[in-house]
């Protein structure tokens, strides 16, 4: 077991209330395996992503266990932390074009995991700098090392933050929505070149996003997240073949495709999320769901197992619906 | 098809100059946004304009409701020249012409209350005699667009992006258009919610027969509602068809490989067309004289890059490309 999430709960104390970004989830995550977060915006899983690595505001409260290679994350020293970052865990963010500093060149800001973590000196680093532009494929790689993040183009940086995450071999890399700023020709090769990559190296992969397209190409096991918990948890083929929760059913029938009828209505899930600010007494989902039962206004489901790697948080589904 | 149509473009041309220099602006060269495009649409039919970001479809989109002037070319409505039309002229046209803007964030006035956002179309068209017919206008279109008139004292801000996006399809409907541009209205949206905007946009358009100009970046969002799709590249129309045609039958090797691209929400799907997969970006505009997605395109030649291609048929269902592939 490379990371082993237990009860992780993130909460954000604003001036009227405590907003539950991420509340009380769990998860394991193997060596080599790509597990993926899909969720809508406001779902938590971006704050659950950066909880890991523990990039949150200090004012955030963090409880539960993250444990990596035996050492818990949560309670972890500044400067492990510090050690942990880039080197063992590493980070593609969401946007390329902030992501990035704007004031450094490529070059500068690509050698410093090796400056920082491997203490190497600086003609060796940029050796090491220009190798990983040709391995995420990037031409005139020297040339590049020079230019400034605004001189790339949006799928250029990506593949530059790629760079950036892989320098090190990181056992577990987190990417944040890694392809929603891009075209699809770009982002479709860009995912392979990270598969790719990550299959190379035997790194781990959690991959956020909310694309399901995305997902059923590249993930091994999907977490479903609303509004800061897992509420379904399957391998891939179990998770498209037999969803299980009614928000998953939801998203799916949501998506449009192009292999199906045409002329047929699409059937979207009625309503809003919930303000995490006031969260509603039950099951988070229960003023949009069909299948709702009594139970459901007034406690929260937990997930209960279905079978080996099947997992859903839903009270009407354990009454037999 | 010998109808007229609604609404034809005619070969319209965009350029933006470009000024560089320290001190003194010099014009260097011009940006070809967009490159005699030409298509028709018919009323009644939702017409799909797909394309990466940066190849002009909302400089396609602006041109066509005059917001931005023409370099060349000419946009026709129900007949009439848009192009060149007095002001006065033009805001009578523009009536029956709106638009849902991309990001519901931007497109709302935030100091405006929403009665008065969705309203303000009544005001500058002069439809209304008094207040209480205002009124009932605007609580009508907010009940159409699933929204309660109860709120209609609200900011955009106290709204979620699907609500202002409803917000935004309501102040178009207020005027009681008959063809409305879509610049990418569900792209910003989240899935669950993408789905009741498009579910909402076939009703009104069924309800009020409305005619749809669709542009969006998403194949499978374009596929459920357009009847006819054009494919964009570089600022050019590389493909035109009819749905069926162009998802069952793609013949641009560009339409091929945004649909091979496209990640299929199932795990057992099979992606045949690997090698269709595009190398490099789209950054690329040499200025050679030939096609402009030589630089990346898997089936190129020799006669590619000194060659323009022109759109042409490439079967009997209007099915059209710009591409040299079967020519000898």
């Amino acid at each position: 077991m490379l990371l082993q999430v237990s009860n992780l709960r993130t909460y954000f104390k604003t001036r009227s209330s405590l907003v539950k970004a991420v509340d009380d989830i769990s998860f394991e995550l193997d060596q080599g395996q790509t597990l993926s977060i899909v969720g809508e915006s406001g779902s938590g899983k971006t704050a659950a992503a950066l909880s890991l690595m523990r990039l949150i505001p200090g004012s955030a409260q963090l409880s539960g266990k993250i444990m990596f290679e035996d050492q818990d994350i949560v309670t972890m020293g500044r400067k492990a932390l510090f050690g942990l970052r880039g080197d063992k865990i590493a980070m593609v963010f969401q946007d390329p074009m902030t992501a990035l500093n704007p004031v450094l060149t490529i070059g500068e800001q690509l050698i410093e995991p090796y400056l920082i973590h491997r203490k190497m000196n600086r003609k060796q680093a940029f050796n090491l700098g220009i190798a990983l532009l040709q391995k995420v494929r990037i031409q005139d790689a020297e040339k590049r090392m020079h230019c400034y993040p605004h001189e790339l183009s949006g799928g250029m940086r990506q593949r530059v933050m790629i760079a950036m995450a892989i320098a090190l071999h990181p056992p577990l890399i987190i990417a944040d929505e890694p392809t929603t700023a891009l075209d699809v020709s770009i982002a479709a090769e860009l995912l392979e070149l990270l598969k790719s990559i990550t299959r190379e190296q035997g790194s781990a992969l959690l991959l956020i996003t909310h694309n399901l397209g995305i997902v059923a190409r590249y993930a091994d096991k999907v977490m479903i997240m609303y509004a800061g918990k897992i509420v379904e948890k399957a391998s891939k083929v179990n998770l498209y073949q037999k969803p299980q929760h009614p928000y998953t059913q939801g998203l799916l029938a949501s998506v449009p495709k192009i292999s199906a009828d045409t002329g047929k209505k699409l059937t979207p899930i009625p309503g809003n999320p919930p303000d995490l600010a006031t969260p509603p007494k039950g099951c988070a989902f229960y003023d949009r769901c069909p299948f709702k039962i009594t139970q459901c206004g007034r406690n929260v489901p937990k997930l209960t197992k279905l079978n080996d790697d099947h997992e859903v948080a839903c009270f009407a589904k354990e009454a037999g619906r | 098809m010998t109808m007229q149509p609604l609404l034809q473009v005619k070969a319209i041309s965009k350029e933006f100059p470009v000024y560089q220099g320290q001190v003194f602006k010099k014009k260097t060269y011009v940006t070809q946004a967009v490159k005699s495009v030409s298509f028709d649409i018919f009323k009644g039919e939702t017409f799909g304009l797909v394309g990466e970001s940066g190849c002009g479809k909302t400089t396609v989109c602006r041109a066509i409701l005059q917001l931005t002037p023409l370099t060349s070319g000419a946009v026709f409505y129900k007949g009439n020249c848009l192009s060149g039309m007095a002001k006065k002229e033009l805001r009578k046209v523009r009536r029956h012409m709106q638009i849902v803007y991309q990001d519901p964030f931007a497109s709302l006035n935030p100091r405006t209350k929403v009665r008065d956002i969705i309203g303000e179309p009544l005001v500058i068209h002069k439809l209304t005699q008094n207040r209480s017919e205002y009124k009932d206008r605007v609580e009508a279109m907010m009940t159409m667009v699933s929204l309660n008139p109860a709120i209609s004292g609200r900011y955009p801000h106290e709204f979620s992006g699907g609500q202002r996006q409803r917000i935004s399809i309501a102040r178009a409907l207020t005027v009681n258009p008959d063809f409305l541009v879509l610049d990418e209205p569900v792209s910003s949206l989240d899935v669950s919610i993408q789905a009741q905007i498009i579910n909402l946009l076939e009703e009104i358009r069924e309800k009020f027969s409305l005619t749809y100009l669709f542009i969006a970046h998403d194949l499978a969002v374009v596929h459920h509602i357009s009847k006819r799709v054009a494919v964009m590249y570089a600022g050019e129309i590389v493909e035109i068809a009819d749905r069926q045609n162009l998802y069952g039958n793609p013949s641009h090797p560009y339409t091929k490989a945004l649909l091979a691209a496209l990640p299929i929400p199932d795990p057992q799907a099979s992606y045949k067309d690997e090698n269709a997969m595009l190398q490099g970006g789209n950054g690329v505009m040499e200025h050679h004289a030939g096609c402009k997605f030589y630089v990346r395109c898997p089936a190129r030649r020799h006669l590619c890059q000194v060659k323009k291609p022109v759109l042409k048929k490439v079967n009997q269902h209007d099915h059209m490309m710009a591409c040299h592939l079967g020519e000898s």
